[in-house]
């Protein structure tokens, strides 16, 4: 009931949880951001989301900053030139 | 040997480092990266005269890569258009489920430090569509700058949007199922 409430007066959660990543990357028309602002107030399903969403962003700047692909070694590297050099001799 | 084989050579083993590391850094595969930027240096070989020293060589061939990387995205992802989201959502796109109420106690630890927590977090991004993982993981690692991503990997901001989106629901279902232990 409540559920269909919110999604009559201000949007569906599946369009709020949409516009969280917008928000997030700073990248959110003024309108949205107010009406996103309305719903996270009313809507304790995609306020409990947008947490969740909150604690993964930095779960994932986390684990994408610390395992960067290893380089290519000095070996691997010689190998690519000389192959290279070949084709384009 | 000519001229232009000349500065070829001597291009390969100057910049290849670079490049490699590059594409390697945008692709996440070792094999992929080669192939581009064989196919960098053999497009600087062919348009070797219509570089005509305006910038410097360095920047040229990364311009090229850049191309490149772009038009291989499109090629393997032309289709992320359409994401469906109907497992989360009902018709009207209200929430499904409740679980969603249940709140992580993440506060006990320092989940971010904990070697497990972050092995199962790697578990669950491996699940992720590489076409979703690639854009993903290039938005963190470039800051957020949702333009460059986008045109680093040919996806259109509002698809961008959708996958980050879509790729957030199934990583905290797998979270949730994983270490959190809501169900």
């Amino acid at each position: 009931m409540i559920k269909r409430l919110i999604h009559i007066l201000v949007m569906p959660c599946k369009q709020a949880t949409l516009l969280i990543e917008q928000q997030n990357a700073g990248e959110i028309p003024f309108v949205q951001k107010i009406r996103l602002r309305v719903h996270l107030t009313i809507c304790k399903w995609c306020s409990a989301y947008n947490r969740k969403v909150h604690a993964m962003e930095s779960m994932m700047k986390n684990i994408f900053t610390q395992d960067s692909p290893e380089k290519f070694s000095k070996n691997e590297l010689e190998l690519f030139k000389d192959k290279l050099k070949d084709k384009l001799k | 040997m000519d001229k232009r084989s000349e500065h070829i050579q001597q291009w390969i083993d100057t910049y290849s480092d670079t490049l490699l590391n590059s594409a390697l850094f945008l692709l996440s595969d070792r094999q992929d990266a080669e192939d581009i930027v064989q196919n960098v240096f053999i497009s600087a070989f062919e348009s070797y005269h219509s570089f005509q020293g305006r910038s410097s060589v360095k920047t040229w061939l990364m311009a090229i890569l850049k191309n490149k990387v772009a038009e291989f995205y499109r090629k393997k992802y032309r289709h992320t258009g359409n994401i469906p989201l109907d497992h989360y959502f009902d018709r009207e796109g209200s929430w499904k489920h409740d679980d969603i109420l249940q709140d992580w106690n993440e506060k006990d630890d320092n989940l971010l430090d904990n070697s497990d927590f972050n092995s199962v977090m790697a578990e669950c991004l491996d699940k992720l569509p590489l076409k979703w993982l690639i854009p993903v993981k290039l938005y963190y690692l470039e800051e957020k700058k949702a333009a460059s991503v986008c045109q680093e990997t040919g996806v259109t901001t509002t698809n961008l949007w959708k996958i980050l989106q879509r790729s957030r629901m199934q990583l905290r279902e797998c979270l949730e199922f994983n270490w959190f232990n809501i169900s």
